[in-house]
């Protein structure tokens, strides 16, 4: 066994721990597409005109990419899509950090905001979370899941 | 498999995904969000003030006695220095500044190890009065089973605070 | 007994053609008519007419609160609102003008006041310097009323209320009040409100000699141990009269519960006003 069928097999748990996470993520905010665009809005980067569409999308989005790394099924493309996502937020992140958008102070409606309040553990946890989707896209050899099954061949 | 085609993929993807999540909006039984919102989001709320929940309990409960309770008096040195119930750990209350973290810690701590299980506090009784209000913040800040003294030390020591 | 029903029923639609004759309402599509009348129909008045709104918009003399409670629906509905939110905010608004209980004692001889002192309304908000929503709402409702029609008859008072914890709160709450007390309130709050984003304890500073002062004596006032004792008797009334969030406004001491917005207050003013001169 050499490095890289290592990392390949570590894609496994890479994948179903990605893909959990954003599934389940993403369900709230399905849910509840206007808190979703309240806590959009408080970052204050996008349009108006743009909030709702993005409250409507992106959790279908992140719902078909973490679907698709759970079970396995065109693991490269789906893990392009959630590193996609995740440099993203963190510019989103990051710009809301400098700015200095203080979420902790309990004066802001979201309520993400009051759960979750960003700070640089934030942007830690997303790039550890980036680093794992790009590790999975680099790494991915197709050994569980449907892409295996379809294909019984590693690319 | 390309980069080219790849992202091609990936854009095919999050389109359908998209295309899903746009007819689910306009489906779903309870409403989804107009495709571009009109009015801005209310995306401030007013300020709370923070501080936890506390009940009040008489002066003359025998629980303040108990060795499961644990006393803190909030009132400025000079009253608790004049007279405080015995065993009773002092806190001064500052109306504007929250207690110091490390003070707040040490708190926790002392509590633990005294093996209390509720938590007294009891001020000058004024209007506001300190007792209740050291007692909401500590409540707030995640100390459990705070109770505050009803009418504070004038009840207590039974002579008014000069 | 069947009689009252037809009246009522007689008088219900002789208010259909009538309620549209606010100028508010006029302006609604069918969609948002249906809706406004909906509740419209069904909400009552809480003072000059025991009826619901439709009801008393019929009958003559209209009472004006009818006619302003029927355009804030009309406002709420063309600006999207959905029928519950609008029930609940007529019921906050009503709890607002005809609450029970005592009014809340506020010392308006420490307070800073702003406008005629025999003015018949007199509107307290409680605030943090640091509040992010207070650096919204509040300059542009006290434009609102100094420079328009309720200046007459509307006193303004600032009480400091600084959020417990908030990062900055203390000094920028002892800024105000040692602006308060060097008799710049009114220019320093507006300019720090509207550097909200720029605030450190260097830039308040700056800031009271853009309004006027100078620094050494800015700085003086501000470490003198009296204004850390007003900024704490104001906290301590706003603690009293139950202040739990900033901002929290009164309206002759009685706290408002409505919807806090320059549009909402600025109505709710104008009915205070109207409502103690008769």
């Amino acid at each position: 066994m050499n490095a890289t069928r290592i990392a390949a097999w570590l894609t496994v748990p890479a994948r179903w721990y990605l893909g959990l996470l954003f599934v389940a993520a993403c369900l709230h905010k399905i849910a509840d597409p206007h808190s979703f665009a309240i806590d959009i809005s408080t970052y204050d980067i996008l349009p108006l005109s743009l909030v709702n569409l993005a409250a409507i999308t992106l959790p279908w989005i992140e719902l078909a990419a973490g679907a698709m790394l759970l079970v396995g099924w065109r693991v490269r493309t789906s893990s392009v899509l959630i590193a996609g996502m995740m440099a993203v937020f963190l510019a989103a992140l990051m710009v809301a950090l400098a700015r200095g958008l203080d979420m902790s102070c309990g004066c802001f409606a979201s309520q993400g905001a009051d759960e979750d309040p960003i700070s640089r553990l934030t942007i830690l946890r997303d790039l550890w979370w980036l680093g794992l989707a790009l590790f999975v896209l680099v790494f991915d050899r197709g050994l569980v899941g449907i892409d295996h099954l379809l294909d019984r061949r590693p690319e | 498999m390309k980069w080219c085609s790849l992202l091609a993929e990936a854009a095919v993807v999050a389109a359908t995904a998209a295309a899903a999540a746009l007819v689910f909006n306009t489906v779903r039984p309870n409403g989804g969000l107009p495709l571009i919102a009109r009015t801005p989001y209310q995306v401030l709320v007013p300020c709370p003030e923070p501080g936890g929940a506390v009940q009040p309990i008489p002066a003359d409960d025998p629980a303040l006695s108990y060795d499961r309770t644990f006393l803190i008096d909030a009132r400025p040195a000079e009253e608790f220095n004049r007279q405080h119930l015995p065993g009773a750990v002092h806190l001064p209350y500052d109306w504007l500044d929250p207690v110091p973290d490390g003070d707040l810690q040490q708190l926790v701590e002392a509590i633990a190890a005294s093996g209390a299980t509720r938590v007294a506090v009891y001020g000058d009784g004024g209007r506001p009065d300190n007792g209740e209000h050291l007692g909401r913040e500590i409540s707030g800040r995640g100390i459990k089973n705070v109770f505050f003294v009803s009418g504070g030390a004038p009840e207590l020591f039974g002579v008014a605070t000069p | 007994m069947n009689r009252p029903f037809p009246i009522a029923m007689i008088i219900t639609l002789c208010a259909l053609p009538t309620w549209a004759q606010t100028p508010v309402c006029e302006e609604l599509t069918v969609g948002q008519r249906r809706l406004a009348e909906t509740i419209l129909d069904s909400e009552h008045l809480y003072d000059c007419c025991d009826n619901t709104i439709s009801v008393c918009l019929a009958t003559q003399p209209a009472c004006s609160l009818a006619e302003r409670l029927a355009d804030n629906v009309c406002r709420r509905v063309a600006a999207g609102q959905d029928e519950q939110r609008i029930r609940r905010a007529l019921s906050r608004r009503a709890r607002s003008m005809v609450g029970g209980g005592a009014p809340a004692e506020i010392d308006l001889q420490s307070a800073v006041v702003l406008g005629p002192n025999d003015a018949p309304v007199t509107l307290v908000i409680y605030a943090c310097a640091r509040c992010p929503y207070c650096s919204r709402l509040i300059p542009e409702l006290v434009e609102a009323i100094r420079d328009g029609p309720l200046q007459e008859n509307v006193r303004l008072a600032f009480r400091i209320f600084p959020i417990r914890g908030h990062e900055g709160s203390t000094p920028a709450g002892l800024a105000f009040q040692t602006a308060a007390d060097l008799d710049v309130f009114w220019p320093f709050m507006l300019y720090a409100y509207g550097h909200f984003d720029d605030w450190t304890e260097e830039a308040q500073v700056r800031w009271a000699t853009e309004v006027g002062l100078e620094r050494k004596v800015f700085e003086t006032q501000m470490a003198d141990p009296s204004t850390r004792a007003a900024l704490v008797e104001s906290k301590k009334e706003g603690l009293v009269n139950g202040v739990e969030a900033t901002p929290t406004i009164f309206i002759n001491g009685r706290r408002w519960v409505g919807d806090l917005e320059t549009v909402e207050l600025v109505d709710g003013l104008e009915e205070v006003v109207i409502r103690t001169a008769q």
